[in-house]
């Protein structure tokens, strides 16, 4: 029982998340000016199924604070106010503490946010503030007709009963309360054919003006969409009078006096304990789950049409058996596209934080821009997905930072006032590609230039500014220690460099290049392999062993030349190519097996973090796409390999990992990098 | 009622696991050696779209490296839905229902045999079962620090 109020509790925090984005997201477009009708309603009812939720699971804080900021939009909603940029703020800054609230009761916890006390009192003022109300055009029905009986009119739709809800329950609540059933309609009886799994009836209740209209609601709370209900107070009057001031709303009044009750405060707790991880999950589009039932189908009719060859010798067969196995070869690449494509996520997942954060941040920065996003239903893999956001955000921070300019500073330069930064992602080939484009200043190159050498990076000592390509002199921006912020702001200079974002980028398997024109514009463009599940391999022999080489890591491979290697002493062994001189790691040493080495050993030349290593291999095979499996399911990780892949002939081949064989070598061999500068 | 064991032959001994962490008996396939691996885990192989390691179990008991003919079979072994290991052995030799003789602390064999890794012995059918610990079997650490026989180290390995 435990374990299934925690699965329902997961679901919970799930849909409350995607709650939470639909109500950022409307309240931006309200914000814009871009709503339409039924945005606000798309607001009500994502705040008032939290609230719903949060009452359901305990989290008897959340869903308080929740009920306050559903009241504001049920106002809004029914036009007794009209949304003020202020109240839309305010709004905004309400979802995010119903979001740390969320995020406190995934970690274990009961719900709670520091912020909540004070957006809570921010929200009851603002619902009790009688100037919020509408001016004196509007019709405000409720407002005369306080205590007025309560008039609802309760329709459920003809499907009700099949979800397992029953009119007649609801209507015994609603007696409960009070209410009572003043007409039963059934006009919807005659004209059908009548079923009797469908419901026609539908119901008019009337009662006593002091129920609390929360109370009647929440009755209905659990048939939201399986029914239409109409909640009113009766009118005596015709058109009712005009609001004043003076003369708050019934509903905010109930609100306002009740005094929110103290939350009990606990003391802070060092650390909440931290629980299992929650599960992993993912949506999955019903297509594509429908996709793979056929497949598997396709697959069965190949496989009994294969079986229904065993032990036949016509003359026929063998044709029989080539067509059959071509069919299963079709198939199971059809079956293996499918069920990699269940990992894939539209990147709208990762692109949906940034209207918000556009937003904030450009108002910190007196700034004015527009974000566009193109392609957001790209697919990609959901590992690469999730690590992929805060890159992102950081190039987002750097564009609105540094690129776009400030309002005055674009006029003078014939521009318009308001900037725009455009994020669009596309595939090409088995990549994806994402830009991150702004109208800005673009990138001085001289200044970038002064900037590496005024820090004095290693990259640019010594060296002339004529040496480097444009692209190169773009790069120094993801130099280490690299900043062109004249002063620290708080989005860009926090301690976080471009130089991460590189990193973060080719962790994944990516690359990120800049073009940029001045006083046009800037332009980052990553690119990032669909999946982590597959990875362009090379295969090396090494003795008898096989290994694969990422083919991303290799720069190039060339015939082991002895006459070019240089033993440093301590074991250490250098290569030197051309005008550079690498370190080089023998493979076999690897394994332990000092093997006999074949007749041509080959140097492959790996790079990874801006570092090159040579590999010495037996022989290069075949190139391939692998499929990788981690190592440790079954067993740990091994230190210079990243996972293991099966081969046609089903061995297993371990997969090297690049960046960590550098990184160990570099720790090997300190001296490395005196002889590289010598 | 105790679970039934399945007993195999490793060099001379006769061992015993109870029948439920057996999850498969396998042909021999050569593995995949690993690099920094200690030598009797011979390497990996394939068991359904995972990596498995692969241990020599009698050399990991310091009886000696088990030779590789048509004969040796894998025992593919698993505690709940945990991580797999592969133990190779020489044959597989039956499945018997221990008796309800109690399982007898290991005789002294000096330092022939790590003796972590067996918890007992028992007497079934005349035979006398040398009872391996699952638990023990799955300690990587303890994999690792094992010394290889080749070095003729005079310390028994740690248990933590």
């Amino acid at each position: 029982m435990e374990l299934d109020m925690d699965r329902f509790r997961q679901i919970f925090l799930q849909e409350c998340a995607e709650n939470l984005e639909v109500l950022e997201a409307e309240l931006l477009a309200l914000e814009a000016g871009l709503a339409d009708d039924d945005s606000i309603n798309k607001v009500f009812r994502a705040a008032h199924s939290i609230k719903g939720g949060a009452g359901t699971f305990g989290l008897s804080e959340m869903s308080r604070f929740t009920h306050h900021l559903e009241t504001l939009l049920d106002e809004l909603r029914s036009g007794q106010r009209q949304s003020t940029p202020a109240l839309v703020a305010l709004m905004l800054k309400a979802t995010d503490v119903i979001a740390q609230m969320r995020s406190d009761a995934e970690a274990g916890g009961n719900g709670s946010s520091p912020n909540a006390e004070d957006i809570s009192q921010q929200l009851q003022a603002a619902l009790g503030k009688g100037e919020a109300a509408l001016p004196d055009t509007a019709v405000a029905t409720t407002a005369t007709t306080e205590g007025a009986d309560w008039q609802l009119e309760f329709v459920p739709h003809a499907d009700m009963l099949a979800s397992g809800n029953d009119p007649v329950r609801l209507l015994r609540e609603l007696a409960e309360l009070g209410m009572q059933v003043k007409q039963c309609n059934f006009g919807r009886l005659y004209d059908a054919d009548y079923d009797p799994q469908l419901c026609y009836l539908s119901w008019s209740l009337t009662g006593p003006g002091d129920i609390d209209e929360s109370e009647i609601l929440e009755i209905f709370d659990w048939v939201e969409g399986e029914c239409d209900v109409n909640l009113s107070r009766q009118t005596t009057a015709s058109p009712a009078p005009v609001l004043t001031d003076a003369e708050p709303l019934a509903v905010t009044a109930a609100v306002s006096s009740a005094q929110p009750q103290p939350v009990a405060s606990e003391p802070p707790k060092a650390a909440a304990p931290a629980r299992s991880a929650p599960e992993q999950s993912i949506r999955i589009d019903i297509r594509k789950i429908d996709q793979l039932i056929n497949l598997v189908g396709e697959l069965v009719i190949t496989q009994s049409m294969l079986a229904s060859l065993e032990g036949t010798d016509g003359e026929d067969t063998q044709e029989r058996l080539a067509r059959g196995l071509s069919l299963l070869k079709s198939n199971t690449k059809a079956l293996q596209e499918s069920v990699l494509g269940i990992r894939m996520l539209p990147i709208s997942f990762a692109f949906n934080r940034f209207p918000r954060l556009v937003r904030d941040i450009s108002q910190q920065l007196g700034k004015d821009v527009t974000l566009k996003m193109v392609g957001e239903h790209t697919e990609l893999d959901k590992t690469v997905l999730e690590r992929i956001g805060d890159p992102l955000v950081h190039m987002v921070r750097n564009a609105l930072d540094h690129g776009i300019e400030m309002p005055d500073a674009r006029r003078n330069n014939g521009k318009d006032a308001g900037g725009t930064l455009t994020l669009s992602a596309c595939h090409e080939g088995g990549n994806v590609v994402i830009d991150i484009e702004d109208d800005g200043a673009g990138l001085d190159k001289q200044k970038l230039w002064n900037k590496a050498v005024e820090k004095d990076l290693a990259i640019t000592r010594d060296r002339r500014i004529d040496e480097f390509s444009d692209a190169q002199i773009y790069d120094l921006i993801f130099a280490p220690g690299f900043s062109t912020a004249a002063a620290v702001s708080d989005l860009s200079g926090r301690g976080v460099g471009m130089d991460v974002v590189k990193r973060n980028i080719s962790d994944l398997g990516g690359s990120v290049e800049i073009t940029s024109k001045l006083g046009k514009g800037t332009r980052f463009r990553i690119r990032l392999p669909l999946t982590m599940a597959i990875l362009d391999g090379q295969l090396v022999a090494v003795g008898e062993e096989l290994f694969v080489i990422p083919l991303i890591n290799i720069v190039e491979s060339l015939k082991l030349d002895t006459d070019c290697l240089i033993k440093a002493g301590g074991g250490v062994v250098f290569y030197q190519l051309r005008q550079q001189t690498l370190p080089v790691v023998w493979l076999s040493e690897l394994l332990g097996t000092r093997g006999e080495p074949g007749p041509i050993p080959l140097l492959c030349v790996v790079e990874a973090a801006g570092r090159k290593l040579g590999l010495v291999v037996d022989a290069l095979l075949a190139q391939q796409q692998v499929v990788i499996k981690s190592l440790e399911q079954n067993f740990r990780r091994l230190p210079g390999i990243s996972g293991a892949t099966i081969l046609g002939d089903g061995q297993v081949c371990l997969i090297l990992d690049v960046p960590g064989l550098v990184a160990r070598r570099m720790a090997q061999g300190g001296k490395a990098d005196a002889v590289t500068a010598a | 009622m105790q679970p039934e064991l399945l007993t195999f032959q490793c060099g001379e001994e006769l061992f015993a696991l109870p029948i439920n962490v057996v999850r498969e008996i396998r042909g021999w396939q050569k593995p995949r050696k690993m690099p920094d691996a200690p030598k009797h885990l011979l390497g990996l192989v394939m068991l359904r779209e995972s990596p498995m390691p692969v241990i020599d179990l009698g050399w990991r008991l310091g009886l000696g490296r088990t030779a590789i003919d048509v004969t040796t079979v894998v025992i593919v072994v698993q505690q709940g839905d945990g991580p797999m290991l592969g133990l190779v052995v020489d044959a597989v030799a039956d499945v018997v229902q221990p008796s309800d003789s109690q399982l007898k602390p290991p005789p002294p064999m000096g330092k022939r045999l790590a003796m972590g890794a067996v918890k007992g012995v028992m007497a079934v059918n005349d035979d006398l079962l040398l009872m391996l610990d699952v638990e023990h079997l799955f300690d990587l650490d303890e994999i690792f620090s094992i010394v290889d026989s080749a070095l003729a180290k005079e310390e028994s390995p740690s248990c933590p």
